[in-house]
């Protein structure tokens, strides 16, 4: 669909395309701070340069203001994108999709050669720089077939930015990509991220989205599952404290039979901050014997955190398996005096049951690098406090 | 003397469950606290430990700490822990996401700091844990799988007794740690509680049955009921509760 793209224009955004009242899908989310207008535009270079050093654990990718710089090996191919075509997703009319739409030069595709796997995973670094940027990027991942891949995208910031990021992983037949994106901005920032996997015959997507710093975030997650035979897991944790929000939105397509999700989405509310899921799952007519499992659980530390939990089934097969769940709660009293029946501080059991909790996300993580990694920005972030 | 209760009176949710309890416990010393159903013994095990939900309306619970009683109104349940009182559940807790060793090192090293004593790192722990294992039948494998999580009902009461075994309390209120086991796992248990018997350490086992009893022999046998003591014996009334049940002894009082 062809957009107005003045209308979105950081600096003259007009009012009538953010989410309305009565949108669903943002039900539980406000964009009206938006027309503050604080942030202002910042187109990135696109320059393509190599990076001198080495990291034993990581390929590295680098991506600021200045461009790209990276140290990856021949078999993955880098090139600049100029206006993309998209794909007709359910998030098509989203507002994130949008602005993406209407800023349509700048992002980067990283093409795999075929039959090919790399011996560590690729670490992409975002640093930007600008205080109260507006950046908008939009990535391609092609996993050709065969192939195997593994991306830790790490969104770090020191200063507050505006950051609209669209992902989009082709997993090509018989191939594997593994894909980590932190959100770990500053607290002040705002992070909206869409999400457009596409999965074929026989490939595997294992899609982890962990959300930490921004005050603000929005995660679009869609998943086609295209072919027969083709599986993604999608998890995702958000850890949220002072008045953070995060709303993650998740679509999986089983557009095919024989096709198998998995999905576990854990939130962690503190002070008075607020979380929202909302997990569809879609089975076409002829996806007869899929799997699709959908489990959103969050578990509230403060009287004043909320949140908001929507799974949404939508099976029009009839030989399938389907499991959703939702559960949301406070730290269990029973637990808490076990704890301290042994001798551990009522304070200490807490850091050590939200960390509990946080792990079983983590631990799906099957490459130990990634994993630790993820670790890392929970301890910093100090999300597991007590 | 290790632990002087006198006239506790408990609530739980404003009924109220303890109704004038006394009872005194020396170091070496095995009391038994038997009675019906409803009785008030799980109370009286939570109350000591410090459970937030049961309030004390009236009378004390003095223990000794650093050579003199003194009164744990104003300790915490992990102060009381540190202090060297262990409650086995009756029910233990599962605890998703936290494994067992890493629960017990954090149990161990929360003594430790207390005691003013050097942690111990997970390798060292684990070491020093193995040896605890065998004693009570149990594989490594159960350091490593979340706390109870999955555990059969024997396999809980024994991992209640490892972490007794491995926090060494002066004072251990074993509640119902009999119950649900087969009698090879009530000799293990029975076994894991000889173990930490001596002349300085004072256990209490609240139990339904005899059977326990023919395995660890008690000094004193208490019958509570309607959250008072209403009899005190030596091992053979353990015997005679067997034969004859509580009616006996509860004819008339409520």
């Amino acid at each position: 669909m062809a957009i107005n793209e003045t209308q979105y224009s950081i600096d003259k955004l007009d009012p009538s395309v953010l989410p309305q009242r009565g949108n669903e899908s943002w039900k539980y989310t406000r964009l009206d701070h938006l027309l503050e207008n604080q942030y202002h535009s910042v187109q990135l270079a696109t320059n393509i340069n190599t990076l001198s050093l080495s990291d034993e654990n990581y390929y590295l990718v680098n991506i600021n203001e200045e461009g790209l710089e990276h140290n990856l090996p021949s078999s993955v191919e880098i090139d600049s994108l100029q206006n993309n075509k998209f794909e007709n997703t359910p998030f098509n009319n989203d507002i994130a999709t949008h602005l993406t739409q209407a800023n349509n030069k700048m992002g980067y595709q990283f093409s795999v050669v075929k039959n090919s796997s790399l011996d560590k995973p690729i670490m992409i670094k975002y640093d930007f720089k600008n205080k109260l940027a507006y950046i908008n990027l939009h990535n391609e991942f092609i996993v050709n077939s065969g192939s195997k891949l593994e991306v830790f995208e790490d969104f770090s910031s020191s200063v507050n930015v505006f950051v609209n990021y669209m992902a989009k992983p082709t997993v090509e037949s018989n191939a594997n990509f593994n894909h980590v994106i932190i959100q770990d901005t500053k607290y002040g920032s705002l992070f909206l991220h869409s999400y457009d996997g596409k999965v074929l015959s026989n490939g595997t997507l294992d899609s982890m989205v962990i959300n930490l710093g921004a005050k603000l975030s929005r995660s679009n997650v869609y998943i086609n599952l295209a072919d027969e035979n083709a599986s993604c897991s999608a998890h995702g944790l958000y850890a949220l404290h002072r008045d953070q929000h995060h709303d993650t939105s998740s679509y999986i397509h089983h557009s095919m039979p024989h096709t198998y999700s998995f999905q576990l989405y854990k939130g962690i509310m503190d002070d008075e901050s607020h979380g929202v899921f909302t997990g569809k799952v879609r089975v076409e007519k002829d996806a007869q014997l899929i799997t699709a499992e959908q489990l959103n659980k969050n578990l509230l530390l403060s009287n004043k955190a909320k949140v908001n939990s929507r799974p949404q089934l939508e099976i029009y097969a009839d030989d399938v398996k389907c499991a959703h769940g939702s559960t949301t709660g406070q730290m269990s009293e029973d637990e808490l005096f076990y704890f301290e029946s042994r001798g551990i501080k009522k304070e200490k059991a807490r850091g050590i049951l939200a960390r509990a909790f946080a792990y079983d996300v983590v631990l799906k993580q099957k490459n130990l690098t990634m994993r630790s990694e993820i670790i890392n920005h929970l301890i910093q972030k100090n999300i597991v406090r007590a | 003397m290790l632990i002087s209760i006198k006239d506790l009176h408990a609530k739980v949710e404003g009924s109220p469950i303890l109704n004038g309890i006394n009872l005194e416990i020396k170091p070496g010393e095995i009391h038994a606290i038997m009675g019906p159903n409803g009785s008030g013994k799980s109370t009286l095990a939570k109350v000591i430990a410090g459970h937030p939900d049961y309030e004390v309306t009236e009378g004390n619970i003095e223990y000794s700490i650093n050579g003199a009683l003194s009164d744990v109104a104003e300790l915490e349940a992990s102060e009381r822990a540190c202090e060297g009182i262990f409650l086995g559940f009756q029910y233990p807790i599962e605890i998703p996401g936290v494994t067992n060793i890493t629960f017990m090192q954090e149990a161990f090293n929360a003594l430790c700091e207390h005691q003013g004593a050097d942690t111990m790192d997970e390798d060292s722990f684990r070491t020093f844990i193995k040896t605890k294992l065998p004693l009570l039948e149990m594989h490594e494998d159960f350091l490593d799988r979340a706390v109870n999580e999955g555990f059969s009902g024997g396999e809980k009461k024994k991992n209640e007794i490892l972490q007794m075994l491995i926090l060494n309390p002066r004072l251990a209120f074993l509640d119902e740690t009999d119950s649900g086991l087969d009698i090879d796992a009530l000799k293990t248990v029975a076994k894991g509680v000889n173990t930490l018997k001596s002349k300085h350490n004072g256990i209490v086992l609240v139990t339904h049955y005899q059977r326990l009893l023919d395995y660890i022999e008690p000094d004193f046998v208490h019958v509570l009921f309607d959250g008072k003591i209403i009899k005190t014996g030596d091992k053979s009334l353990a015997l005679e509760l067997e034969e004859k049940g509580y009616d006996w002894l509860t004819e008339g009082l409520q």
